[in-house]
C-alpha cells in the first residue's frame, strides 16, 4: 500500500515537473527573477524560449532581452515578431529575467542551434562578451540593442544618459516655472543594472542643468510600482518640502504618483516623472495629476531598425554600425500624439 | 525550554521569551530611527508604517499557519499578483467592483486549494509543490495580461488601498481583522490545537484521530485566501493590476514569520511574535528609506536584524529543534 502510494507520487511528480518545463517553454513572459530555472540546464534553449513564426522558415533569429516583466520589452519583442512574421522569419525570444547567467546560456544555445542572427540587450556587457565572441566566431552576426558591445556587428538603441536628461530637463523646467528654480526632489533608481545608472545620472544632470537650485534629497532603488510606492512614502515623510519624484522607469513613477495622491499632495505643486512611455503612464499624463512627464524610447521604431539592420547584414547590404534611436520627451504638451 | 533556562534568565522576575526579545528589538529600532531623524516619530509616519506592513502582515498570518503544520507556501507573492490582475481584468470588463473583489479572493483561495490537494493527495512536499505553483501562478498572471499591467477602470477600489476610517488606514484595519481571526482559530478552537499538533508530530496527530487532510486543506486555502486579500489591497494601492508585482516577496514573508519565532520545522511559535516580526520589518524598511540608506546596505541590515533577533532567542532560551 505504502509502496504503491510512493510510486504514484513519484510518477505524478515527474509528470508535474515535465508539465512545468513545458509551461516554461510556452510562457517566457514570466519575468520573475526568482523563478526556478526549469529548463535552462538542457542543451537546447527550450526551457526559457519561445519560438514564433514559421517553424520551417529559412531564417531564424535569436533575441535575448533584459526582462519581459517590463512592458517596454514586451512591446519591443511583439513588434520584432510582427515584422519577422511579415518577412517569413522565425524569431526565438529569450527572457533572461535580468540574469546575466541565463543570458549567456541563451546566447550559447542560439549558437548551437545555428541561428542566422542574434539580437541581444546586454544584461552586462563584459560578462556576456565571451558568449558574443563565440557567436561571431561561428559567423553569426550579433546586433546589440541599448548597450553597445565591442564584438557586435551593429548597435541599435537610445542612449541611456540622453533618456535620463530628456526626463531631467522636463522636470527642471517645471521646477523653474512652479518653484522658481529650487526644490527638493527624490530619485527612484535601479542601480542593480549598470546601464540604468547612466540613466539616473542623466536625470539628475538634466534637472540641475535647468533648475540650479534643485537638490536630490533621496535616491532609492525600487523595481516595481509597489516598491516605488513605499520608497516614495518614505521620501515624502522624510522631506516635507519635497517638490517631485523622478524615476528611472514608468513603473516607479506610477507607484510614486499613487503615493503622492494618497499623501494628499497638491498636483499643481508636486510633479512625478518616469521613462518608457508605457500605456499606463500615457493615460495618467492625459488624465492630468501628479504624473506629468515620461520619455518615449520608441519600441516600434527600435524594432523596425533592428530588423532593417539584421536584414541588411544577412543580405550583405550596406548598413550603419551605430543606429541611434531618438528619444522623445512626453508631457501634456504633446500627449495628443500618443 | 524551561529545563534549559540559563542562570541569567532565572534572576529576572519574568522569563525572557521570544516576544519580549522582539519587542525590545522593535523599541531599539524605533529609538534609533527617532534619534537619527525628526521625521520618523510622527503620527503620519506611524500610519505609513502600518499601511506598508499591512500586506506583509496579512500574508504572514496565513504563512504562520502553514509553517506551524510543518509546511511552506512559496506561491504567495505570485498569488497576490495573479489576484490583483484577475480582479483588475474583471473590473476593466465592467464587472461590479464588489464582485471583482470576490472573484479575486476566490482565485487566491483556489490557488491555495490546489496547493493543498497536491500536497495531501499526490504527496509532493510542500516546498516543491509551492515552488512549482509559484512559477505557474506568476506565468498565469503574465499570460492573462500578455505581460502588460491592467489599468483603465473606475478607481472605486482605491479606497481599500489608500482610504482611512477614523484616521486608521483601511489596509491596517484589514490586517487587524485577519490577525484577530487567525489568533482566534489558533488559540480558541480545536482546529488550532490540531494545527499545532500536526506540526509537532504528524504520526501522533494521525493516531489521535485528527483528520490531517482537512487540517492541511484548511491551512493552505487560508494562505491562498490571505494572498487574495493582499492582492485586492495591492490593486487598491496602485489602481492597476501588476503581473510582475512583489517579485521575491514570498521570502520577505517567510523572513517575517521566522523572525517572529515560528519554527520552520512546525509546531512551535506564536502569532504575537509574527505580528512583532512584521512590525520590525516594516519599521526597518521605512526608517532606512527615511535615512536614505542605499538599497544594498538595506539588504545587509535586514538580514543582520533577522539573525540577531533569532540568535538572541537561541542564546537566552537554548531552544531545541
Amino acid at each position: 500500500m505504502k509502496r504503491k502510494h510512493s510510486l504514484i507520487s513519484t510518477t505524478v511528480g515527474l509528470l508535474f515537473v515535465a508539465g512545468l518545463t513545458a509551461c516554461g517553454a510556452e510562457q517566457d513572459a514570466g519575468g520573475d527573477p526568482e523563478d526556478v530555472d526549469t529548463g535552462g540546464e538542457t542543451e537546447e534553449a527550450e526551457g526559457e524560449t519561445e519560438e514564433v513564426g514559421d517553424a520551417d522558415a529559412d531564417i531564424r533569429i535569436g533575441m535575448s532581452v533584459l526582462d519581459l516583466g517590463n512592458p517596454f520589452f514586451v512591446s519591443l519583442t511583439e513588434d520584432v515578431e510582427a515584422i519577422a512574421e511579415e518577412d517569413g522569419y522565425e524569431v526565438i525570444i529569450n527572457d533572461p529575467q535580468d540574469d546575466v547567467n541565463q543570458q549567456i546560456d541563451a546566447i550559447q544555445n542560439f549558437v548551437s542551434q545555428g541561428v542566422d542572427a542574434i539580437i541581444v540587450t546586454a544584461t552586462d556587457q563584459n560578462a556576456i562578451d565571451d558568449a558574443v565572441t563565440e557567436a561571431t566566431e561561428a559567423d553569426i552576426p550579433v546586433i546589440a540593442h541599448t548597450t553597445m558591445l565591442e564584438n557586435a556587428d551593429a548597435w541599435v538603441g537610445a542612449d541611456e544618459y540622453d533618456m535620463g536628461t530628456a526626463l531631467g530637463e522636463q522636470a527642471g523646467d517645471w521646477i523653474n516655472e512652479v518653484h522658481d528654480g529650487a526644490g527638493e526632489v527624490g530619485i527612484i533608481n535601479f542601480d542593480q543594472i549598470e546601464q540604468v545608472i547612466d540613466r539616473k545620472e542623466g536625470i539628475i544632470d538634466g534637472i540641475k542643468e535647468q533648475a540650479d537650485g534643485a537638490e536630490v534629497v533621496g535616491d532609492q532603488q525600487a523595481g516595481d510600482p509597489n516598491a516605488a510606492y513605499e520608497v516614495s512614502e518614505g521620501f515624502i515623510q522624510a522631506n516635507p518640502d519635497l517638490v517631485g519624484i523622478f524615476s528611472f522607469n514608468d513603473a516607479g513613477a506610477l507607484g510614486a504618483a499613487n503615493a503622492a495622491e494618497a499623501a494628499g499632495l497638491d498636483d499643481e505643486e508636486f510633479a512625478v516623472g518616469g521613462i518608457d512611455a508605457v500605456p499606463e503612464a500615457i493615460e495618467a499624463i492625459r488624465d492630468g495629476g501628479h504624473l506629468k512627464f515620461t520619455v518615449d524610447q520608441q519600441p516600434d521604431l527600435t524594432a523596425e531598425t533592428l530588423m532593417d539592420v539584421t536584414n541588411a547584414i544577412l543580405n550583405d547590404e550596406d548598413y550603419e554600425e551605430e543606429n541611434e534611436i531618438e528619444v522623445q520627451p512626453v508631457s501634456e504638451d504633446n500627449i495628443d500624439d500618443f | 525550554m524551561s529545563k534549559n533556562t540559563s542562570s541569567l534568565t532565572q534572576k529576572l522576575p519574568f522569563k525572557i521569551n521570544q516576544e519580549i526579545i522582539l519587542l525590545l528589538v522593535l523599541i531599539a529600532l524605533i529609538a534609533f530611527f527617532a534619534l537619527m531623524s525628526d521625521n520618523f516619530l510622527t503620527g503620519s509616519n506611524f500610519i505609513n508604517i502600518i499601511r506598508q506592513a499591512a500586506m506583509l502582515g496579512i500574508i504572514a498570518a496565513g504563512m504562520t499557519m502553514v509553517l506551524l503544520i510543518g509546511g511552506i507556501d512559496l506561491s504567495v507573492a505570485s498569488n497576490v499578483a495573479l489576484t490583483s490582475v484577475i480582479a483588475a481584468l474583471s473590473m476593466a470588463a465592467g464587472i461590479d467592483p464588489i464582485l471583482a473583489v470576490l472573484i479575486g479572493v476566490a482565485v487566491g483561495t483556489t490557488v491555495g486549494m490546489v496547493n493543498g490537494l497536491i500536497v495531501t493527495k499526490i504527496g509532493i512536499p510542500a516546498l516543491i509543490t509551492t515552488l512549482g505553483m509559484m512559477t505557474i501562478v506568476r506565468g498565469a498572471a503574465f499570460v492573462s495580461t500578455d505581460g502588460y499591467p491592467v489599468f483603465d477602470f473606475p478607481d472605486t477600489m482605491r479606497w481599500i488601498g489608500t482610504g482611512h476610517v477614523l484616521q486608521i488606514p483601511v489596509p491596517a484595519i484589514i490586517m487587524a481583522i485577519v490577525f484577530i481571526v487567525v489568533w482566534f482559530i489558533l488559540y480558541r478552537t480545536k482546529l488550532g490545537r490540531h494545527i499545532y499538533a500536526l506540526g509537532g508530530n504528524q504520526e501522533a496527530a494521525h493516531l489521535s484521530g485528527i483528520n490531517i487532510f482537512k487540517v492541511k486543506m484548511f491551512v493552505y486555502m487560508t494562505s491562498g485566501f490571505c494572498s487574495g486579500i493582499a492582492g485586492i489591497i495591492l490593486l487598491g494601492r496602485l489602481n492597476s493590476g501588476q503581473p510582475n508585482a512583489l517579485q521575491a516577496f514570498e521570502l520577505e514573508v517567510v523572513t517575517a514569520v521566522v523572525l517572529g519565532g515560528v519554527s520552520i520545522f512546525g509546531g512551535q511559535g506564536k502569532l504575537l511574535g509574527v505580528f512583532l516580526g512584521v512590525l520590525i520589518l516594516g519599521v526597518l524598511a521605512n526608517g532606512l528609506v527615511i535615512l536614505n540608506v542605499g538599497e544594498f546596505y538595506q539588504m545587509v541590515i535586514t538580514g543582520l536584524v533577522l539573525l540577531i533577533a533569532v540568535g538572541m532567542d537561541r542564546i537566552y532560551n537554548k531552544k531545541k529543534d
